[in-house]
């Protein structure tokens, strides 16, 4: 199991957002986190991704306790998602990958491939404030990826995307399942989660 | 440790490629160099000579006055007759009027002109040439001493010569309190510059979004430091641009115009003789002194010592500064809060600048020895009583000090970074 999350809890002062949250992910499966608004979702991906640890619980990534060196085979795209407005966006691309751990050569000729891949070899040298609202979807979920991560955690991932992007989305999470990438993704867009996912969780 | 590599080299790339960091660059020199010269050349424009005409009722003046190559004066025989004169010639600066008295001793003179009152420094040289010819005419009536005589004892001149006990060196103290001012002020204003740069980086990131991306892939830790360094090179590599470009600039400005400086500085020696109204040997060498005595003291301070410290110390303020601004940055959303939170924590830097005058008085005070331990001072302070010499052990202990502050700022900076750039 690529991931296994054990009885996990977590309040914000007297609101007890989870409680006892249990699941796991192993490769290539799709997993669908569900719930109405405010029910925990993007608190649970914000432990998964280390961003706030949790009152209690354990959360094992390869059979050993989660800790920030797993964080180079995790991707995150958060709900809220944006990008450096004045930089390149290649560059951009370069450097998040290159927080996870790749080398420069490897994480340029990676993120190059992705943008062929996606159409979008021609934005390379464009800062992100010269892109569209759509382009800059393209390029946030190529940084979420490109450092060929083991576990890809999607936040909400349709929301804000316009319909060709949402479509490419949708494959690449297909694509990147069928190749033994673990997905977990939040949504409350319940047909969704029932074309896409191999399982689903319910906060 | 690589991870923060990458985050530096980011946010200095970044800067170095903005326009505006070498708009600065360039701008910040040109001004020095313009402050440096402009002086000079506006001294070379109002070299024209300015007649003054004299309406002298008392007879005491009007014989006396002396005119040089900024003033000429040019007897009338009424205040009406001058006054026609002064409306037909527009060249004329004033007319100095002295009425006549029942006293024997005048106590006014009167400077009358049209459009725009004559420039002070002119007025300073009518008034001390009145005054000296006052007190030659009340020595030689009322007391019956010859005014030479008086004049040289009047320029005698003692200098207090402060030196160091077991060395025999000269002290310098005027030409330290001047580089200490300078220095302080040039601590604080770097300082608050480049901390601000720190709390916009961080509010940008927090704007874009793109924090929570990052706070995915690095330690907050990591992430701040290396925000905070990025800056500080950035902030290192402007400093020392500065620094050689005005030192350039200057140097081609003198070079071009050798003549223009030098004419300066012998017009500034003959204004100090004219309003002085000594004997000019006397002034004369008081002046060259004084000249030897800036040169002097500054070779005499170990400026190589004095400016790493001052980078040292600009550093790690900088780090302490940098990272509770960006604490700052992180905690608070409204642009409206953040700005009384910012000169709420910069207040101990404008205490600092506040304090300079006493501190230079006395810059082993017990309240300069505080500011230098407390860490919020010490770059201020540290580098105000540089130039007089600070005892090793308290320099010593001001860097530990300001270095566990820092380390306790980063950690807290870190952590409302974390806690608040998710919401």
């Amino acid at each position: 199991m690529l991931l296994q999350a054990d009885n996990l809890c977590k309040s914000f002062g007297a609101q007890r957002v989870l409680d006892g949250i249990s699941f796991s992910a192993d490769s290539g499966e799709v997993v669908g986190i569900l719930g109405a608004n405010g029910a925990g979702k993007t608190t649970l991906l914000r432990i998964v991704n280390l961003i706030l640890a949790p009152d209690s619980g354990s959360l094992l990534f390869d059979g050993h306790p989660m800790t920030r060196t797993d964080l180079a085979a995790v991707g995150y795209l958060p709900e809220e998602r944006g990008l450096y407005r004045r930089m390149r966006v290649g560059e951009q691309v370069v450097y998040l990958a290159r927080l996870k751990g790749m080398s420069r050569a490897d994480a340029r000729s990676e993120a190059r491939a992705w943008f062929d891949r996606l159409g979008a070899a021609d934005w390379w040298h464009r800062p992100a404030n010269r892109l569209s609202k759509g382009m800059q979807q393209k390029v946030q979920f190529i940084s979420t990826v490109v450092h060929r991560p083991r576990l890809l955690v999607l936040d909400e991932p349709f929301s804000g995307f316009d319909a060709d992007n949402a479509a490419m989305l949708r494959s690449e999470i297909e694509r990147l399942s069928h190749s033994g990438t673990a997905i977990l993704l939040s949504t409350h867009n319940t047909e969704a989660a029932a074309s896409l996912c191999h399982k689903t969780l319910q906060l | 440790m690589k991870k923060t590599l990458l985050i530096l080299a980011r946010e200095y790339r970044l800067r170095l490629r903005r326009p505006s960091f070498w708009v600065l660059t360039l701008l910040v020199p040109l001004l020095l160099a313009a402050l440096y010269a402009l002086p000079v050349v506006a001294a070379n424009r109002n070299a024209a000579q300015a007649e003054v005409l004299v309406v002298d009722e008392t007879g005491l003046f009007a014989h006396s006055l002396r005119s040089s190559d900024e003033l000429s004066f040019r007897r009338m025989p009424s205040l009406d007759y001058a006054n026609n004169e002064m409306d037909r010639n527009s060249r004329i600066a004033a007319i100095l009027y002295i009425p006549a008295r029942e006293t024997t001793i005048p106590r006014d003179a009167f400077l009358y002109h049209r459009a725009s009152a004559p420039p002070l420094a002119l007025q300073q040289s009518i008034a001390a040439q009145l005054q000296m010819l006052l007190r030659n005419a009340i020595l030689e009536d009322v007391y019956q001493l010859d005014p030479d005589v008086f004049r040289s004892v009047a320029s005698t001149d003692i200098r207090l010569h402060t030196r160091d006990a077991a060395t025999g060196h000269e002290s310098f103290a005027r030409v330290k309190g001047v580089l200490a001012a300078v220095l302080a002020m040039l601590m604080v204003l770097a300082l608050v510059v480049f901390g601000v740069q720190v709390m916009r980086s961080v509010q940008e990131e927090k704007a874009t979004r793109v924090a929570e991306v990052v706070a995915a892939s690095v330690h907050p830790v990591q992430l701040m430091v290396g925000k905070i360094s990025g800056v500080a090179l950035t902030a290192l590599t402007q400093l020392v641009l500065w620094v050689l470009l005005a030192a350039a600039a200057i140097g081609t400005i003198q070079r071009a115009n050798p003549d223009l400086f030098a004419q300066a500085r012998e017009q500034q020696t003959a204004r100090t003789i004219a309003t002085k109204g000594t004997d000019a040997t006397a002034q004369y060498n008081t002046s060259v002194t004084l000249v030897d005595e800036t040169v002097q003291g500054l070779t005499a301070i170990n400026l190589p010592l004095v400016a790493g410290v001052f980078l040292a110390f600009f550093l790690l303020g900088y780090l302490l500064y940098g990272a509770l601004l960006a604490a700052l940055a992180a905690r608070l959303d409204s642009d409206a809060d953040a700005l009384q939170w910012v000169l709420l924590l910069l207040s101990p830097l404008i205490v600092s600048l506040m304090l300079i005058p006493l501190l230079i008085q006395n810059p082993d005070s017990p309240l300069a020895q505080w500011l230098t331990l407390v860490p919020f001072t010490a770059p201020a302070a540290v580098v105000l009583r540089l130039p007089f010499g600070i005892n090793a052990i308290q320099l010593t202990l001001s860097v530990l000090l300001l270095l566990l502050t820092f380390c306790c700022a980063a950690l807290l900076a870190a952590r409302t970074y974390r806690r608040h750039l998710v919401r």
